[in-house]
């Protein structure tokens, strides 16, 4: 399947630092793909170079196989949307107004800057000045502006932001809903794990500006395989006897069996037994997607 | 054409025409009020009033052109910074360069069309004063025509500096500075004021006050249309590094 947007070795220098470094991401048509890292890890300097707004210091970016260049720009960026860092409005202007610079600026009919503001419930409100909506109201007017023109390719940088539960869940069902009734292929960041759990059908996970992790959610989940986890007396004797499991040490004194089946698990402890080695405790451990992300972007980063 | 729509649109509810004119009108109260004042003490300005008073749309022109397009350049770009557009804009197709250009044009035909408006005051006023002698249409073209190309290069600058900055009061600083000498710089000699953009204005006077016989009168100054042909060239290549400049800026 065509790819809808493809990077090769990109990179961003500042000031003699790697923003992003050597990123290959590979986003299939019709997928939406959750863009996670913790905060400063550049997820935003990715989204704007692959929107044009930075221009990279290395490697390419294929919008629907078209190179990103000065001179293609503007006519990729027709095929796409996009909500980067904050909406952007004019304040003084309402909703509808604001609505209708989009419609100008992209030449579109009014049918789609109606049913932009419908699907993200703002129609009720688009007589109203934008400098008194409230900040979840900016947000979804950014997205149906982003929406607007019905786009093949939708990029929203952390679009649940200052939304309240009730409209994050709005949104998700919204962003879930776009591949199959439009044909959009959507690419959202985030630096919430379960928010992308809940809508990605693939991820990317980026950490210091370096791609750890590239998938479908399906692998991402394979990652949380589990472990047995044993409290015995005489760790270091038991760990000697089972060397053959490959057991491993953890912080809290126990031991860790990764892989291993319930007739494996049986004969370890028939083992243990055998050799006077009490065992109090036998325990199945499964990581959680958090615990994962954490693993991958280091324990240390803030999410 | 369609993004100097749009810019019109956006200024929707700002008043930024009002805002204008009412400073141009300002500039008219005084200019209006001094002739009228100098009519009254007879002398030279009662003789040639016409000429008086195309000096002192100058001589006041130095004065309030500076600020107000500081004001309408300011109004205009900052749409732009209080809603973060920049990127909204960009991704919707809009280039960088076609919204400096678009934005450039907007400020220059506000003020143009406010200062029309002005120039028509001035020269009602003259026949319901019942100024003696034929209306000088050609002079009061010259005077509008070249207050349009001193406009060009402080608008560039002030575009420039309301484009680059968010925060506006540093582009209003500047034009309240170019006020002090456009207004100021008639005091200057001309090799001093010439150097800066905003001393100009006065090379409109077309008109100077000369001592003939131990009297005071007015005598005619051609324009200096080089001069101000420079300003314009100066004023365009400022508005092409401005544009350059902002066109590369990364969002």
């Amino acid at each position: 399947m065509e790819k809808a947007i493809a990077t090769k070795g990109l990179s961003k220098e500042y000031s003699g630092v790697f923003r992003v470094k050597d990123l290959d991401l590979q986003i299939r048509q019709g997928e939406v793909y959750g863009f996670l890292g913790p905060n400063g890890a550049g997820k935003s300097t990715t989204m704007k170079m692959i929107l044009g707004l930075v221009r990279p210091t290395r490697g390419s970016v294929e919008l629907f196989g078209q190179r990103l260049t000065e001179k293609s720009r503007i006519d990729i960026l027709r095929q796409t949307g996009s909500l980067i860092e904050s909406p952007a409005y004019y304040g003084h202007l309402t909703g509808m107004e604001n609505m209708r610079i989009i419609q100008k600026l992209m030449d579109l009919p009014e049918k789609n800057i109606r049913k932009a503001l419908s699907i993200v419930r703002l129609d009720n409100q688009r007589n109203k000045k934008v400098k008194y909506y409230s900040l979840g109201m900016k947000q979804r007017l950014g997205i149906a502006m982003a929406l607007a023109r019905f786009p093949k390719l939708l990029v929203l940088d952390e679009p649940t932001n200052g939304l309240d539960p009730a409209g994050i869940e709005e949104i998700r069902e919204l962003i879930c809903s776009l591949p199959a009734q439009y044909g959009m292929t959507v690419m959202i960041s985030s630096h919430i794990l379960s928010e992308i759990d809940r809508m990605a059908t693939a991820a990317g996970i980026i950490n210091k500006g370096e791609l750890v992790f590239q998938g479908s959610m399906e692998e991402l989940r394979a990652k949380s395989s589990h472990s047995i986890v044993m409290r015995v007396r005489s760790r270091e004797k038991a760990a000697g006897l089972l060397s053959d499991y490959s057991p491993k040490m953890t912080p809290e004194g126990e031991l860790a069996f990764e892989h291993v089946s319930d007739d494996a698990v049986a004969r370890i402890n028939s083992r243990l037994v055998e050799n006077g080695i009490p065992v109090f405790r036998i325990e199945e451990r499964r990581k959680s997607l958090e615990e994962i992300f954490l693993d991958l972007t280091g324990k240390a980063a803030a999410l | 054409m369609q993004y100097l729509g749009l810019e019109f649109y956006k200024l929707k509810r700002r008043h930024v025409f009002l805002t204008v004119l009412a400073l141009f009108l300002a500039e008219t109260f005084f200019i209006l009020y001094s002739a009228y004042r100098s009519a009254a003490r007879g002398g030279t300005a009662a003789d040639l009033p016409w000429e008086n008073l195309l000096m002192q749309i100058a001589l006041l022109n130095g004065l309030f052109c500076p600020f107000t397009l500081a004001v309408a350049a300011s109004r205009v770009c900052d749409v732009e910074h209080k809603g973060d557009t920049w990127k909204l804009l960009s991704c919707c197709s809009e280039r960088m360069s076609s919204l400096y250009s678009a934005k450039f044009a907007c400020c220059m035909i506000l003020t143009a069309a406010a200062q029309a408006i002005q120039y028509f005051l001035y020269a009602g006023y003259g026949f319901a004063a019942k100024y003696p002698g034929a209306f000088p249409a050609e002079k009061f073209l010259a005077s509008y025509a070249g207050t349009m190309l001193i406009n060009v290069g402080v608008l560039a600058v002030q575009e420039f500096f309301s484009m680059a900055v968010a925060n506006q009061s540093a582009a209003l600083v500047a034009g309240l500075f170019g006020s002090f000498l456009g207004f100021a710089g008639a005091l200057f000699p001309d090799s001093v004021r010439r150097i800066f953009i905003w001393g100009y204005y006065t090379e409109l006077a077309q008109a100077r006050t000369v001592e003939i016989n131990g009297k005071w009168t007015l005598a005619p100054v051609a324009v200096n249309w080089e001069f101000l042909a420079g300003v314009f060239i100066a004023g365009l290549l400022i508005y092409g590094i401005g544009k350059h400049r902002f066109a590369q800026k990364e969002l």
